[in-house]
């Protein structure tokens, strides 16, 4: 990937930058008409490759975001209001749709959205052709007015390229920022490791709707730059075609950039092979990305409940517990974590059945048991990726049984880093996102999700992460 | 009320042929994980290739033959081995997209190759109407249902009857499990995609006379038997049949009762809320895989 130097590539980019602003001072209309369109465009894209690219959502209504941009900006500037207004419409408007829309994508399976956007996208697509009193209908919008910038009137191609172009490095620099900031770390490690993400405190939810609506808003400025341009917009611009382009343009674009979509996550040979790679060819120093790929496999797919193992460790009795269970109440120290006949049932398989210990402070406790057994399923039920079908888990006597793992971080309970795994989509010196040093420093999260502790402390559970063997 | 039995019996002509097309789609979908974005186009194109060969002079009934012959050929095997195989190795969407493109290119081909123009096309069925419980209904209408219902009939038969069937059904199943077992799980895959093939060529004969024979009639049929594969459930056949059936009674409906405007909106919002709702489609199972 790096086959230029740095100072190279650099050199690069503004020579390409150059080019764009002065090559096309020679071109006809129509040249800048395709730059323009280009410029605008690729705006509308890049806001899809967050909802690709970090979301993970694939949307299949990014034209018609664009088509709510554009009309917004079509029905404001012919009413006399100025461009940068509408913008400012086109951006609100297109989030709020995005983020009711985004709602579905926590419910149902990636493909399943891709219906739902598809059908929004017609649904679009019916209001702008059908509500004629505020869109005029086939008849659509003309005479769509220009800006003047900085008192310069842009109604000529040349300015209104510029417009365009100078819009889209602002977006450029802000996706740029927004991809560097904890925002986009966060983007990054959902993409990678959702489960990881979540344990480290990233409300996985709220970031899926986040990276769609954003997404969806750089469509609606896209759309609001569109109308000027075109100064003439009906429905047939914005049907699906112009949504499976978009989509087109950024998996063709998939290693460019800010782009690199597509979490192919369910290509567990591909993950086994590129850790192969790792292992075999890369120097010792970048050696802790690939941690066993088995242990990903394992751990990406925790309690498979059809897994034969399961059932024949359950059967066998042999359901994980390190230790016997400790009475409680021998003074010395208290039990910070104290989880009482868990049982997880997968349909009729049960995977944990009715596991109890506690850990006390200092102590650290090991579990162990063949694979399969359930020791994840175990771990997942505790941290709350999973739901136990029964029991209770208790961290500092506050039940906290089912919450969800973001939730449990805020109130101490330290994160459970699977195996590093191995990225798929992040290039080898890329930072890993999800890579902590204490918990609470990995800069995950804009806000910071640790509450003050009921003794004040804002730190997860020192106790725990302090701990030493304990010899009994 | 006779205009709603009139509706009624529209809706269900429309809804079976909907629902040949959704099934052939989900077949598809359980052996081998293809999402046909191109699944509209492949009725449009079946049309085509019949007018084609009446063109060169043959009779009707043989250039049926023909055309569902040669739609096997392309749309089956060749669709088969040329686009799915290679791009199955890059996942599921990938491969949605190169059907996509697929679609796209079906269409341009028709519009430069054949013509732009909407084409008539003959009717299996004689025009006229007869008369049910006092109702005229068009006996094209009863024609499609017919066909459609042995269509069916016929294809739940050689999945449930048959030892074929049931070897269609280990393969989709469990893939790896049947291999095991002796099931040439290759050419049960191969076998959906023929199947596929001959159904969507049968629904092309029996909506062209209706709808006329147009390069882009693919778009809006596509669109809807997809609604109607979700809307009943993915993983079933007679999911996909039910809601065959239910959208195209819907979109009737809708159009006379709603407004014609919005009438296409009726059919979404309905494969909205179902999604949200019921994801797994009103007839389906959540997270299994049937025949």
């Amino acid at each position: 990937m790096t086959g230029f130097a740095k100072p190279l590539k650099i050199a690069l980019g503004l020579a390409v930058i150059a080019a764009l602003i002065v090559v096309p001072m020679n071109f006809n209309r129509y040249g800048l008409f395709i730059l323009s369109q280009w410029a605008v465009m690729t705006i509308a894209a890049m806001g899809l490759n967050l909802t690709l690219g970090y979301a993970g959502q694939v949307s299949l209504a990014q034209g018609a975001f664009v088509g709510i941009g554009a009309y917004a900006a079509a029905i404001m500037t012919t009413h006399g209001w100025p461009l940068p207004a509408a913008i400012v419409v086109a951006i609100v408007l297109s989030f709020a749709v995005g983020w009711v829309l985004g709602y579905p994508a926590l419910r149902v399976q990636h493909h399943y959205l891709a219906f739902v956007t598809l059908a929004f996208s017609t649904l679009a697509f019916l209001v702008f052709r059908n509500e004629s009193w505020l869109t005029g209908g086939i008849y659509g919008i003309s005479n769509i007015p220009r800006p003047h910038i900085f008192g310069i009137a842009t109604n000529k191609p040349l300015p209104f390229y510029y417009v365009c172009l100078g819009s889209l490095a602002i977006v450029s620099l802000a996706v740029w920022w927004l991809i560097r900031s904890p925002w986009g770390r966060a983007f990054i490690a959902l993409r990678e490791n959702p489960q990881r993400a979540q344990s480290l405190g990233v409300d996985t939810r709220r970031y899926t709707l986040m990276a769609f609506a954003i997404g969806s808003a750089l469509g609606g400025i896209a759309g609001a730059l569109y109308a000027p341009l075109t100064q003439y917009i009906d429905p047939v611009p914005f049907n699906l075609s112009l949504s499976l382009d978009l989509l087109m343009m950024v998996i063709v674009g998939e290693r460019r950039l800010l782009s690199r979509p597509l979490p192919r996550r369910d290509d567990r040979s591909a993950a086994a092979g590129m850790a192969a790679l790792h292992r075999g060819l890369l120097p010792d120093a970048l050696r802790d990305r690939s941690h066993a790929a088995a242990d990903l496999v394992a751990d990406r797919y925790p309690g498979d409940p059809r897994s034969l193992h399961g059932r024949a460790a359950h059967q066998g009795g042999v359901c994980a517990q390190g230790r016997r269970k400790i009475p409680t109440g021998d003074g010395a120290m208290s039990a910070v974590l104290e989880v009482t006949n868990i049982k997880k049932n997968f349909g009729g398989i049960s995977a944990v059945d009715g596991v109890s210990f506690d850990v006390r402070e200092g102590e650290i406790l090991g579990l162990i048991g063949p694979n399969g057994c359930g020791k994840s399923t175990l771990f997942n039920c505790i941290l709350g990726q999973l739901t136990p079908s029964s029991g209770e888990v208790k961290l500092d006597g506050r039940s906290v049984t089912g919450l969800r793992p973001q939730s449990q971080q805020a109130r101490g309970q330290p994160h459970l880093p699977a195996p590093a795994g191995v990225s798929k989509t992040l290039g080898a010196r890329e930072p890993d996102p999800c890579r902590a040093g204490a918990p609470g420093q990995h800069g995950l999260t804009p806000r910071r999700p640790l509450r003050r502790r009921a003794d004040g402390r804002r730190q997860p559970d020192d106790r725990l992460l302090q701990a030493r063997p304990s010899r009994r | 009320m006779s205009n709603l039995f009139d509706l009624l019996v529209a809706g269900l002509a429309t809804g079976a042929i909907y629902a040949l097309v959704a099934v052939g789609f989900t077949l598809l979908w359980q052996t081998s994980q293809t999402i046909n974005f191109a699944q509209g186009e492949f009725v449009m194109l079946p049309a085509f290739l019949m007018l084609a060969a009446m063109h060169v002079g043959a009779p009707f009934w043989l250039a049926i033959i023909l055309g569902i012959l040669l739609s096997m050929i392309l749309l089956g095997l060749a669709f088969k081995m040329l686009l799915v195989d290679p791009m199955m190795r890059h996942g599921v969407l990938p491969l949605a997209i190169a059907t996509m493109a697929l679609a796209i290119g079906i269409k341009e081909a028709v519009k430069q190759f054949f013509s732009a123009e909407a084409s008539p096309f003959p009717s299996i069925v004689p025009t006229g109407d007869i008369s049910v419980f006092g109702h005229a209904v068009s006996l094209q209408s009863i024609g499609v249902l017919v066909v459609a219902i042995l269509a069916v009939v016929g294809l739940t038969a050689l999945l449930n009857r048959t030892s074929l069937g049931h070897q269609m059904q280990a393969a989709a199943q469990n893939p790896t499990v049947a291999r095991i077992i002796g099931v040439p799980v290759e050419r049960m895959i191969l076998l959906t995609f023929l199947i596929n093939a001959f159904l969507v060529a049968l629904a092309s004969l029996l909506i062209t006379p209706i709808y006329l024979a147009k390069f882009s009639s693919g778009e809006v049929l596509g669109q809807a038997a997809f609604i109607a594969a979700i809307v009943g459930g993915f993983n079933q056949v007679r999911g996909a049949i039910a809601g065959g059936l239910l959208i195209g009674v819907l979109d009737n409906l809708a159009a006379s009762y709603v407004s014609t405007q919005y009438r296409s909106a009726v059919p979404m919002l309905v494969l909205i809320i179902v999604i949200l709702f019921r994801p797994q489609g009103l007839l389906g199972r959540a997270e299994e895989r049937t025949v």
